[in-house]
């Protein structure tokens, strides 16, 4: 029998059922192994053991007692600490909020706990998500646990780390810009950036509003499916958000994909891809043609310029959004000022990294007079196109097949300020036409660790989605 | 716009506008780091585009879901008052916010 932390959720959700285990000896497994390994991999920020076993002995007691229980009652997971927990920090992986309790929780997580779910942890985070390594934590970094030399990918670095490590069984991260799926790529585990406007973000502190949702980190799809299942719906909170609760996006796992047209994104078998991504890339179009689907190899002639238009709009939106942490209402305030000015100026320069005060110069620099058309505008409009032309392009395909990152897990402190914005090539392009996209471990064969398949699709086809990467999982396993 | 440079004195009007401060010794890194950012991002000066080019996003999928106004309970204040960092007894705290005379 394979140790109670390398389960699934849906194994656990079975498991309880039919006691085998309770909840509290669930939730003590996960916090054994957090102690055992989380001093060197360094995936949580906090970890909230004596709350989460309370709730899980009240889990217990609700079962027990024949009382209603909800889809995923007693089951554990990580939060991503850009996400407000009710009275336990939320700190954004920034000294800025090394302090911040938020007085409420986000509705995501209001969602899940009305399902009985029990919240083990915040988890470690580039800072504000700016960073696709983990390496901007302000407060130390996560490592890879398929290999320890090897940063996690970001930034949500403890979040795919966690799960990798069986440290829970399941996490919420976010994802601006490939935040969720790059890092899912890297640590080996299903991470997913649902279409956007199906999660509330009312909670989710604010990097780049227009791109970004919260999305689930799992060990396989089927978990991932009934996670995003549970988390979606119209938020009166979040004006953006659409549909209803209760949606089942796993309703078509398990169909086949005979006739199912698949694009492989050719501006991606190139350039700056490596040898590796490519091959895997490549393998993975046999596996889908070897299940039955079409694969065209299409080229899409505006997608160069996703990545630049990305970082342009997200640093507009971030200089924008971060003006608010200023010293005055929350988060850290400088000792020494003799004016209002140099009260903003210290607390923001003392209590910001590196990389959020680069983004925060460049955002406010591209929606500086002068530039403004130029760069911002010019984003705006490479954004409208990019979601025209592959708009246009899902007439005739149902999804588009690219690798996730143009590499896999490198290590700790090698690349400078703009390599690592390239590692968002293949990412960014769900967020900035707002469409779905699920990353996939691509097998275990490769040098390389870490290397992932990302499929995307159309508007709110989340469960067509699941379904392709559900056929190729299996595929991929037996492989 | 791939040539554009942004030199000492346009980073520290950027610094201004953003409310951080660089030392001196710390200019010419932010200044490095900037035009190398910069000279990323100019790639979409390649990008042709029609000012009259719609930049309406919103779709059947995703738009403004409007709701009623409706009256609900928010968070209640003692819990606010509890997340605040500075009180006195039933006063928040709030930093001083006026100019010293010295800067004056």
């Amino acid at each position: 029998m394979k140790d109670l932390t390398e389960r699934t959720v849906l194994d656990h959700v079975r498991a309880l059922e039919k006691r085998e285990y309770s909840s509290a000896e669930l939730v003590s497994a996960y916090l054994e192994r957090i102690s055992k390994e989380d001093g060197e991999l360094g995936a949580f920020l906090e970890v909230c053991g004596m709350k989460a076993l309370k709730e899980a002995e009240r889990a217990d007691m609700r079962r027990k007692n024949g009382e209603p229980l909800g889809a995923f009652d007693g089951i554990p997971f990580a939060v991503k600490d850009n996400i407000c927990t009710d009275g336990i920090r939320t700190s954004c992986g920034s000294k800025f909020l090394r302090d911040y309790k938020p007085p409420y929780n986000a509705t995501v997580l209001e969602n899940l706990f009305k399902h009985g779910m029990i919240m083990i942890g915040k988890t470690n985070m580039d800072e504000f998500g700016m960073g696709s390594s983990g390496e901007n934590s302000a407060f130390y970094p996560t490592r890879n646990p398929l290999d320890r030399s090897k940063v996690p990918g970001g930034s949500s670095s403890g979040s795919a780390a966690a799960v990798a490590a069986a440290l829970a069984p399941i996490a919420l991260g976010s994802d601006t810009g490939g935040s969720a799926r790059q890092p899912a790529a890297f640590c080996g585990v299903v991470g997913m950036k649902p279409t956007y406007g199906r999660v509330s973000r009312y909670g989710l502190v604010a990097f780049a509003p227009s791109l970004e949702q919260i999305s689930p980190i799992s060990r396989d799809v089927s978990d991932n499916a009934a996670l995003l299942s549970l988390m979606i719906g119209q938020d009166r909170m979040d004006t953006m958000t659409y549909g209803t609760k209760g949606e089942d996006l796993s309703a078509d796992i398990g169909k086949d994909l005979k006739g199912l047209r698949i694009a492989l994104v050719g501006n991606y078998l190139c350039g700056e891809i490596s040898e590796e991504v490519r091959i895997a890339l490549k393998k993975a179009a046999g596996i889908f043609c070897g299940l039955g689907a079409k694969v065209d190899v299409i080229d899409i002639p505006c997608l160069k310029f996703a990545l630049p238009a990305y970082y342009v709009i997200s640093s507009a939106e971030a200089a924008s959004n971060l003006s608010r942490f200023d010293g005055i209402r929350y988060g850290h305030r400088t000792e020494n000022y003799s004016s209002l000015e140099e009260l903003y100026v210290r607390s923001r320069t003392e209590g910001f990294g590196d990389e959020v005060k680069r983004r925060i110069m460049l955002g406010n620099f591209v929606l500086s007079h002068g530039y403004k058309d130029e760069y911002y505008k010019r984003a705006q409009n490479v954004r409208v196109r990019i979601r025209h032309e592959i708009e246009k392009l899902f007439e005739n395909y149902d999804i588009l097949l690219m690798p996730t990152a143009p590499t896999g897990a490198y290590g700790f402190a090698e690349k400078r300020v703009s390599d690592a914005y390239s590692g968002d090539l293949c990412t960014v392009v769900a967020n900035i036409t707002g469409m779905p996209a699920i990353s996939l471990p691509s097998g275990k064969d490769n040098k390389s660790i870490g290397i992932g398949i990302q499929l995307m699709a159309g508007l709110g086809e989340e469960a067509l989605l699941y379904r392709a990467a559900y056929a190729y999982e299996r595929e991929a396993e037996n492989d | 716009m791939k040539n554009k440079r942004l030199e000492a004195e346009e980073i520290r009007h950027i610094a201004e506008l953003s409310r951080l401060h660089f030392e001196e010794s710390e200019l010419l890194k932010i200044s490095d780091d900037m035009n190398e950012m910069l000279d990323f991002v100019s790639e979409i000066g390649e990008f042709s585009f029609s000012e009259d080019q719609s930049l309406d996003l919103s779709s059947h999928k995703v738009k403004n879901a409007l709701r009623d106004d409706e009256t609900a309970v928010s968070v209640s204040a003692e819990k606010l008052v509890a997340s605040l960092p500075y009180m006195k007894g039933d006063y928040i705290e709030v930093p001083r916010v006026v100019e010293s005379e010295v800067e004056k």
